[in-house]
């Protein structure tokens, strides 16, 4: 099933790129989508019942923490896909329209490929290749409408995170060096499965340099500042949907880069030395987004800065650590991404139907748009972080971890941005909304397809918000033991009983 | 693992230092074919690096490393960086935002630094030298970030990434006598894909900004 998953972009991808038909690559990579995404609900029924899914030696290893990321990731490309078809078809030139379809659908699969790629590996190498791969694709979409601002974003991404990544490269070199210091049976193979049994015995000094690499590659990756200045204008230059799937799925990616170096680290060091690190990129980049949030005039430019306080928060939640610390962090990896993605879908159906991205010029949605400045408002609400919608309610679970482990500082600091961020968006937002809308604004949704989109994205952000359905929570408490490092059964035993 | 005693690694001791030598030159490089030679020389060093690694370190893998090496970093990459030169025929050459002077000492202060680091890490690796190679890599490392930061042109930023690259790798042969095959493998398409895409953008950014100087791609603020 796992090579299925694999396959599918691949091929979906290559043949959107040869059919010459719009229409047909649309529906086309709808039906992988939903494939895919299938597949990911049945592979992840099945870890959950408690083996890790492996194969070819290693190379793809599923537990539950990947597995969950897996689920986020076909899950929001499923409504990506239902969304880049309304949209794409408004925002391309009619005559060619055919032949710019096929080229973006195939970054499209290709970048969902790669994603899918770096949460099914076990094997560290691996996942380093495939979140450079993520990058060098998702360039390709940034540059998509080969504009001015789009070549200067996609070029600013490209070689940040490279640089980034590159100092990823030399973090996992540290790691595999100090995994051959240990003379054991291990293979010497960079799994990451073998290297966590013996993690205990790594040399401390070593892996403290190396975590510190990582987390700052990959943390380049996931959006941490001071990093993060690529982020907002990748966010803002590339297509809606490829914006959406940037900030509700790649930075997550590279944040699960993140947290299996930091449970290979965290069975040799202390883990007050880890969570401080993570919990001082945290507040960073909360503390930034939050004042960037107050004076942003681009639409989009807002959620990107929004999205760097999403994940400062969700940071901030695995530093504070614990069971409800990292559980509300995983709990908050989910609600961000539907809620940011909804806003996003919001965001490209405003900028088509008012031909500009600045919010001053947006007026009147819910006269205008009557669904869209309905879904505005709501998602609004839900990312401040509004009761009783999902964000609220991980917000209030990391908060506490917080208060709790002792954080006082910390989790004042994240009290006030989140108050004032509050008051950023719903202060843009409600100007967004009503008032009267600017003449010459034509009235109507653009499309179909992105109404329904956004609907299906409100279903679960108002769900979640309210109670945490049983396989979701059994999947967070897995992912939970994973990440603090509770050894359950099967770790105990051994891996020879496994596939 | 290298062992004191090998013969090998005095050699690659003193390649190590022609590689931080070579990235010293990099920073004083005024012309953009010059900086693409030194690279490529560069990773010859890291090409023979690999070699005696393989032949004095019992690491019979890395040979396939050593071709790797000299097709993508020796021959491929700078071919196609000068045939970009080439085509774009760019007038001005390489043009940094900080004067050579403190460039070189800003050189050398990375250089202490990391120094620095390695002995912080060193210290609990009694037994194991490596010497100067994993300072030198991190050096490699650093100086190929400045150069990155503090050149205007699209291009010199492209070749300060790789010999970032080219520090990793020296860490990596050097520690670890190279990563599983699979992984160097990918590792290497990933680099060459990667100068291919940042080929076409700069093509693309030189038609459309009539320049590949990157301090024009200034609009998106705040």
């Amino acid at each position: 099933m796992l090579k299925c998953l694999l396959a599918i972009p691949l091929v979906t991808g290559c043949l959107c790129l040869f059919i010459k038909k719009g229409r047909v690559a649309e529906l086309l990579n709808l039906l992988g989508a939903s494939l895919c995404f299938t597949i990911s609900i049945l592979v992840l029924t099945d870890i959950t019942k408690g083996q890790p899914r492996c194969d070819f030696d290693g190379l793809i290893y599923v537990d539950a923490l990947g597995g969950f990321f897996l689920f986020l990731t076909l899950l929001l490309s499923l409504a990506i896909s239902i969304y880049s078809i309304g949209y794409m078809r408004q925002s391309l030139n009619k005559a060619d329209l055919d032949r710019y379809l096929g080229r973006y659908y195939f970054y499209l699969n290709l970048f969902i490929l790669t994603m899918i790629l770096a949460v099914t590996t076990g094997n560290l190498g691996i996942l380093w290749i495939s979140i450079e791969a993520t990058t060098l694709i998702s360039t390709c979409l940034v540059g998509f409408y080969n504009e001015r601002t789009s070549l200067e974003a996609a070029w600013k991404y490209l070689i940040i995170c490279a640089v980034g990544i590159t100092f990823a490269l030399f973090g996992t070199t540290l790691f595999y060096y100090a995994s051959l210091n240990i003379p054991f049976e291990l293979r010497n193979t960079l799994n990451w499965y073998e290297i966590t049994r013996f993690a205990d015995r790594l040399d401390p000094g070593l892996t403290k340099v190396a975590f510190i690499f990582i987390l700052i590659g990959y943390g380049t990756k996931a959006g941490f500042a001071p990093m993060h200045t690529w982020l907002p204008d990748a966010h803002s230059q590339a297509p809606t949907p490829v914006s959406a799937l940037l900030s509700g799925v790649l930075l997550k990616c590279a944040l699960y880069g993140i947290l299996r170096f930091y449970i290979i680290a965290g069975k040799c060091l202390d883990a007050a030395y880890l969570n401080n690190l993570l919990l001082t990129f945290g507040i960073a980049s909360l503390v930034i987004a939050t004042f960037f949030i107050l004076i942003q005039k681009d639409l989009k430019r807002l959620l990107a800065y929004s999205s760097l306080e999403h994940m400062g928060i969700i940071a901030a939640g695995i530093g504070f650590g614990g069971l409800l610390g990292v559980y509300g962090a995983l709990f908050h990896v989910l609600n961000h991404a539907l809620v940011k993605s909804l806003m996003f879908f919001v965001s490209g159906n405003l900028s088509i139907r008012y031909h500009t991205k600045n919010m001053e010029n947006i007026k009147g949605a819910v006269e205008t748009m009557p669904l869209t400045g309905t879904a505005l408002l709501l998602g609004s609400f839900a990312l401040a972080g509004v009761p009783p919608f999902n964000i609220f309610m991980s917000e209030i679970a990391i908060l506490t971890a917080g208060f709790s482990s002792g954080n006082i500082l910390a989790s004042c600091i994240i009290l006030v941005s989140l108050v004032i961020v509050f008051a950023g968006i719903v202060k843009h937002s409600t100007a967004m909304a009503f008032n009267s809308p600017p003449s010459g604004v034509g009235r109507g949704e653009i499309d179909g397809w992105t109404v329904l989109a956004c609907s299906i994205l409100l279903v679960p952000i108002v769900i979640l918000g309210i109670y945490i359905p049983n396989f979701l929570d059994n999947i967070f408490n897995q992912s939970v033991c994973i990440i603090t490092g509770e050894e359950t059964a099967w770790m105990k035993e051994g891996f020879s009983s496994m596939k | 693992m290298l062992e004191n005693s090998s013969i090998g690694v005095y050699a690659i001791d003193r390649l190590a230092l022609g590689m931080l030598g070579a990235v010293i030159i990099m920073v004083l490089c005024n012309r953009l074919a010059a900086l693409v030679y030194v690279y490529a020389f560069q990773s010859l060093l890291l090409a023979a690096i690999a070699f005696f690694a393989s032949s004095g370190l019992h690491a019979h893998h890395l040979i396939w490393m050593v071709y790797l090496i000299i097709i993508v970093k020796v021959l491929g990459i700078p071919y196609m960086l000068l045939r970009l030169i080439d085509t774009l025929t760019i007038k001005r050459e390489v043009e940094p935002y900080v004067k050579w002077p403190i460039s070189l000492l800003a050189a050398s202060g990375l250089v202490i630094l990391a120094y620095y680091i390695q002995r912080d890490i060193l210290e609990l690796h009694e037994g194991v030298v490596f010497n100067h190679c994993l300072s030198t890599s991190l050096a490699v490392i650093l100086i190929g970030l400045f150069l990155m930061i503090t050149r205007k042109k699209a291009i010199t930023q492209m070749v300060g990434l790789l010999t970032m690259e080219n520090g990793v790798f020296l860490g990596a042969i050097v520690l670890t006598s190279g990563m599983p095959m699979v992984i160097e493998l990918g590792m290497s398409f990933d680099v060459l894909v990667g100068i291919l895409i940042m080929g076409v953008f700069t093509f693309r950014i030189k038609e459309t900004f009539a320049s590949i100087d990157t301090s024009k791609l200034n609009s998106l603020r705040g």
